[in-house]
């Protein structure tokens, strides 16, 4: 198991955005994080990271306890997230902006090679390297922000509805990338709106609902599974 | 037209001064939003310690320089560590009021330990002039110049080529993700102001010999803000631009209306600018948004 | 009128400073007395810079340079036209005005950082422009003023003084008035979110600009008062430093209040004579007190008070709004039932499109609200509904297309000029007045139905003051309607957070729109918080036939409340219809959870 979260609450403002949230990540697995706006996807994973604190912090990452880690901190432990809406360092190029990614690593041939695998899964952005990264369209900017997540080596990515705005070809195009780097190794935990890519790719998922868990289960029995689509759209 | 290159070079020679002084307050405003108005403040730290390691210490002239933009950058960062840091997450009204109280508290401070006395800097180099092309030109003001433009391109390299420099830019742009990828915050504010004190001190060392040295000729600083803002206060090269162009305008106001409203001039220029394009000449318009 | 106890204490307070300072004159020798003077002519400037700054929280630190115009006017009035001196004060403190309003006009459009510029180089340029005015002003050697005379007498210094605190204590009335008048609020509203007062139809550039002649008024009134009392003035008393001195007065005593002017510059006047011969002690110790004062007690004296000793308990989180409710079922008498029958359309959108630096928005977005209906938008994350919303109600401005109220074309109205004509709103993450009382919130809700002006406010009119009345009962009604008349005094911020959004309802209403925007009202309610907003949208609703067009993620809410519901995705009407219909709808049901092929 990899990432845990034990029954954790968290405020967004003066909202209380979780309510007691459980939830685990095993090691190479995909875990999908689903349900309304608004439901608390988004709060779960910047409480993860600590930009959001939360009251009770039990999270632990591959058993050892975060959550008073302080945020700058966590991508050295090799978590690393890639935020809704992308943000980018948008005037700064995109070979610059991978780079950043790797701002908390020294080794400058472990790095190299990562950046030449990085710009094989996304080769538009080796082409593009030295375009300001504000200047890409949204599918070349969500790939940026997908590789510059990449480029700290994490164990564990995080990313929140990484196709927001994006044209379905793209969206493909994304989810196989996810696939295949889930392939290689690598344990993903996907916050989605497009709750049916999402339940495809992915083994295991959590539905929220009002920042508490609604439901949970596998993935495939979910997709099945009518009180999903309830949750979204109120509808029986 | 001899006079007209006069005043460009001495123009171009206060310019310099703005923009090392400019660029400080751009590199804070960027990175944490604050008008840093101790900035001037910081350059007549620089002056005075200049002075005091020159003239009364008797050091050689480089190792006054470097003494005094070195203890001004660590001065800089205490001051973000116990002024501003606590003020974090205030107003941006609270924590521009609080530079303005520092610089009272520095020039106040210079002024009972040094008292309200004028000090000239001791000439280093020749005051006569050569020509150049026609022009008349001090070796002074030409090594003023000189030493400005390699220290502004020595800190842009700093700023595009290293790791650190790339950090602080990055904090400028996007805070959170800057935190996402490992970038300390506090870390990245105590090497902003350090440097921006640092910029201000030296141009405040390579000011000394040109003027009189007294407590209040920090408010010279304040023109290193407005050439910024001229030339567009988001986008540094704009802003060095601005601040040479500064230079100039105010030399030019100054001989061709009245030499004592050189001030009113700039700040003229200032609220013209504000009022017509506030991104500055150089910086790019924004988007309409809510 | 019998006053409340805290009142009566307040009166009394106020009535015996006022009586002590008057009495000086008995008891204080000369230098005592000058500077017991000087304070009260410093609280006038200060009192002007609470007004600009703590109140409508526009940042002033040239102040001192208003007080200069003030000062050099009066005694150029003086000296070189032989104008009455008590002509020549309010002369200067006009002209003073006059420059305050010219320099809040760049002010309107820029940010903090150059509001601060350009007021701190308007300070250093007058100084400049005086110090350089050889030919009336003496430059830096400074005028000679003759002692003020009154009818041929002179009146220095005992009487000279009664005068002062006689002139203060209007002043401070009268800001009194403004501030606890529909102006004070504004100003404050203004302060605490531009966008919620632009959308309750405050006028920011208006306010604005007056804030800055108000405070400039003042500060010239203390300049020119300040002549008469030093009867010398050169540049040196109006330079930086002093402008910060009256910053450091007000945040001092509290730049949010009236009462903390004076109580800063009482005690920052006294110190500099305490320190006298000192002046770099006085400036360090002033730039020292201010940044301790801004890390430790911003709220200053009486903001420290007021925390501490005035029991107002926070309420906590967490707190259910339905469970502590009185429900008022009697409509609140001014939002009349409008004519119910009318099937007119209240709100046309048409080929409405929008972008924001090449991102589409909105693209072709055509929706109708029909009188006495309630209608949801509802989309994916992303589709444009808030954007929506913003247009409807004047924060942006679309690309193409018409929006349409009764009829009427509003699309280049401003936001402010919206609300009168019957446009109100909520916000997704609330925007309300977080330091003003709920009962003050909601009183700016009603701001475009109340007439007076800010002269008639200062003066407290009767017709200010009946109006003033009305509108609090109005407020008062609304508030017990919406079930929070118990909290009406206590802070907007200390609210539980599902009643800080039955509060931007209440406030909403009280404009008495005849379109209420409602913006993801129940993001964040439980269920019987949800349950009795459901029932308040209905009372709304069905009481006073207004429309509602509502923006949910909440599917119980929307499905159940809606007449019609519209769905947005990508910018884009995707479909509209009744509630069922569009929950079997596969297209709509495709947007949210996404196309079934890989």
């Amino acid at each position: 198991m990899m990432l845990e979260l034990i029954n954790v609450n968290a405020y967004y403002g003066r909202i209380q955005a979780l309510k007691g949230i459980s939830l685990r990540v095993d090691e190479g697995k995909i875990v999908s994080l689903l349900g309304a706006n608004g439901a608390g996807k988004t709060t779960t994973v910047r409480t993860i990271v600590g930009l959001n604190r939360s009251t009770a912090n039990d999270i632990r990452f591959e058993g050892r306890p975060i959550g008073r880690i302080q945020p700058h901190k966590i991508v050295r432990l090799g978590i690393a997230m890639v935020p809704e809406r992308r943000e980018l360092f948008p005037d700064m190029k995109v070979i610059d902006n991978l780079e950043m990614g790797a701002y908390s690593r020294a080794n400058a041939d472990e790095l190299r090679r990562d950046l030449d695998w990085t710009y094989s899964l996304f080769p538009v952005l080796a082409e593009r390297r030295k375009n300001r990264a504000g200047a890409l369209s949204g599918g070349q900017q969500q790939m940026l922000a997908i590789g510059r997540a990449l480029m700290s080596h994490p164990r564990l990515l995080l990313l929140d509805e990484p196709t927001l705005g994006l044209a379905p070809l793209i969206v493909k195009q994304i989810f196989a990338t996810l696939q295949k780097l889930n392939q290689d190794g690598m344990t993903i935990l996907l916050i989605e709106q497009n709750a049916n890519q999402a339940l495809k790719l992915s083994e295991y998922s959590y539905i929220l609902e009002n920042g508490q868990i609604a439901l949970e289960g596998k993935s495939a029995v979910l997709s099945a599974d009518p009180t999903v689509q309830r949750s979204y759209l109120g509808a029986t | 037209m001899e006079l007209l290159s006069q005043v460009l070079i001495s123009g171009a020679t206060l310019g310099s001064l703005y923009a090392l002084v400019g660029l400080g307050f751009v590199v804070i405003y960027r990175a944490t939003k604050v008008v840093n108005f101790a900035q001037g403040e910081m350059m007549m730290l620089g002056a005075m310690l200049a002075l005091y390691f020159y003239s009364d210490l008797q050091l050689p002239y480089f190792l006054a320089f470097l003494l005094a933009i070195v203890l001004s950058g660590v001065f800089g960062a205490g001051l973000e560590r116990f002024a501003y840091r606590p003020l974090l997450n205030a107003p941006v009204l609270t924590l521009i009021l609080a530079t303005v109280a520092v610089g009272q508290m520095i020039r106040a401070g210079v002024r009972i330990l040094r008292g309200s006395e004028v000090s000239r800097f001791p000439s280093i180099l020749s005051a006569d002039p050569f020509l150049i092309a026609g022009v008349a030109v001090t070796p002074l003001s030409l090594s003023i110049v000189a030493i400005a433009v390699v220290l502004v391109c020595a800190f842009m390299l700093f700023f595009r080529k290293t790791r650190l420099g790339k950090g602080m830019e990055a904090t400028s742009e996007n805070r959170e993700a800057a935190v996402l990828v490992g970038i300390s915050v506090n870390q990245t504010f105590s090497l902003v102001w350090a440097i921006s004190s640092g910029l201000a001190a030296s141009a405040g060392v390579l000011l000394a010999p040109l003027i009189i040295i007294t407590p209040e000729m920090g408010t010279i600083g304040i023109k290193g803000f407005i050439g910024a803002i001229l030339g567009g206060f988001n986008n540094i090269p704009g802003a060095i631009a601005g601040c040479f162009l500064l230079g100039i305008i105010e030399n030019l106001g100054g001989v061709y209306i009245a030499s004592s409203m050189k001030d009113v001039i700039s700040f003229v220029v200032l609220v013209l600018v504000l009022t017509v394009k506030p991104q500055g000449i150089f910086g790019a318009a924004e988007g309409k948004r809510a | 009128m019998k006053l409340p106890p805290r009142k009566q204490m307040e009166f009394g307070a106020i009535a015996f400073v006022l009586g002590a300072c008057a009495s000086a004159p008995l008891f204080l020798s000369n230098y005592p007395l000058f500077v017991l003077s000087l304070a009260i002519v410093n609280t006038i400037a200060v009192l002007g810079l609470n007004l600009v700054m703590g109140y409508a929280g526009q940042i002033s630190l040239g102040q001192a340079g208003f007080a200069a115009i003030g000062a050099y006017a009066t005694a150029l009035l003086v000296v070189n036209l032989d104008t009455s001196y008590w002509l020549a004060v309010p002369l200067g403190a006009l002209l003073a005005a006059l420059s305050g309003y010219i320099l809040g006009l760049p002010a309107l459009r820029l940010g903090p950082l150059y509001v601060s510029m350009v007021t701190f180089g308007f300070g250093l340029i007058v100084v400049i422009i005086v110090q350089n005015w050889y030919e009336l002003a003496n430059g830096p050697n400074g005028m000679i003023v003759p002692p003020p005379v009154f009818f041929g007498r002179e009146l220095f210094p005992r009487e000279f003084h009664v005068a002062i605190v006689a002139i203060a204590a209007v002043l401070f009335l009268l800001a009194r008035n403004i501030v606890d008048s529909k102006h004070g609020r504004a100003f404050i509203a203004i302060r605490e979110s531009e966008i919620a007062a632009r959308g309750m139809g405050v006028n920011l550039p208006h306010y604005k600009t007056t804030a800055f002649a108000l405070g400039a008024f003042y500060a010239g009134l203390s300049g020119g008062l300040f002549a008469g009392l030093a009867q010398f003035i050169n540049p040196d008393a109006f330079v930086f430093p002093v402008s910060i001195l009256y910053v450091t007065m007000g945040i001092l005593g509290g730049i949010t209040t009236l009462v903390g002017a004076a109580i800063g510059s009482a005690m920052l006047t006294a110190l500099p004579e305490l320190l006298r011969g000192a002046a770099e002690y006085k400036d360090f110790l002033t730039g020292l007190l201010l940044l301790l004062l801004l890390i430790f007690l911003p709220n200053g004296i009486v903001g420290f008070v007021r925390q501490h000793f005035t029991g107002v308990l926070p309420a906590k989180n967490g707190q259910s709004a339905s469970g502590r409710v009185a429900t008022h079922n009697v409509l609140p008498t001014t939002l009349q039932p409008r004519g119910r029958s009318e099937n007119n359309p209240i709100l046309e959108v048409e080929n409405l499109s929008v972008s924001f630096g090449g991102l589409k928005a909105l693209q072709n977005v055509n929706l109708t609200i029909r009188s006495n209906e309630i209608l949801s938008v509802i989309g994916p994350n992303g589709a444009g509904k808030t954007t929506l919303f913003n247009l409807i109600s004047g924060l942006n401005r679309p690309t193409a297309g018409r929006i349409l109220l009764d009829g009427a074309d509003i699309t280049g109205m401003s936001a402010h000029s919206r609300a009168p004509l019957g446009i109100a709103r909520t916000f997704q993450n609330l925007d309300l007045f977080g330091e003003m009382s709920v009962l003050d919130n909601v009183r700016v809700g009603a701001h475009t139905r109340l007439k007076s002006s800010l002269l008639q406010a200062a003066l407290r009119t009767k017709a200010e003051r009946v109006e003033e009345a009305r509108y609090c009962d109005v407020a008062m009604d609304l508030l017990r309607f919406v079930g929070l008349g118990l909290y009406a005094s206590q802070k907007a911020n200390s609210l539980a957070f599902g009643h800080q959004r039955l509060l931007e309802i209440a406030r909403a209403l009280a404009s008495a729109p005849r379109l209420l925007l409602l913006d993801e009202p129940a993001a964040g309610l439980n269920s019987s918080e949800l349950d009795f907003l459901m029932d308040l949208i209905r009372r709304i609703h069905k009481g006073f036939g207004i429309s509602v067009l509502l923006i949910g993620h909440t599917m119980r809410l929307v499905m159940t409340l809606s007449n019609r519901v519209v769905v947005l995705d990508h910018g884009v009407k995707l479909a509209e219809g009744l509630p069922a219909e569009i929950q079997r709808n596969s297209r709509v049901i495709e947007a949210y959870l996404g196309t079934d092929d890989a």
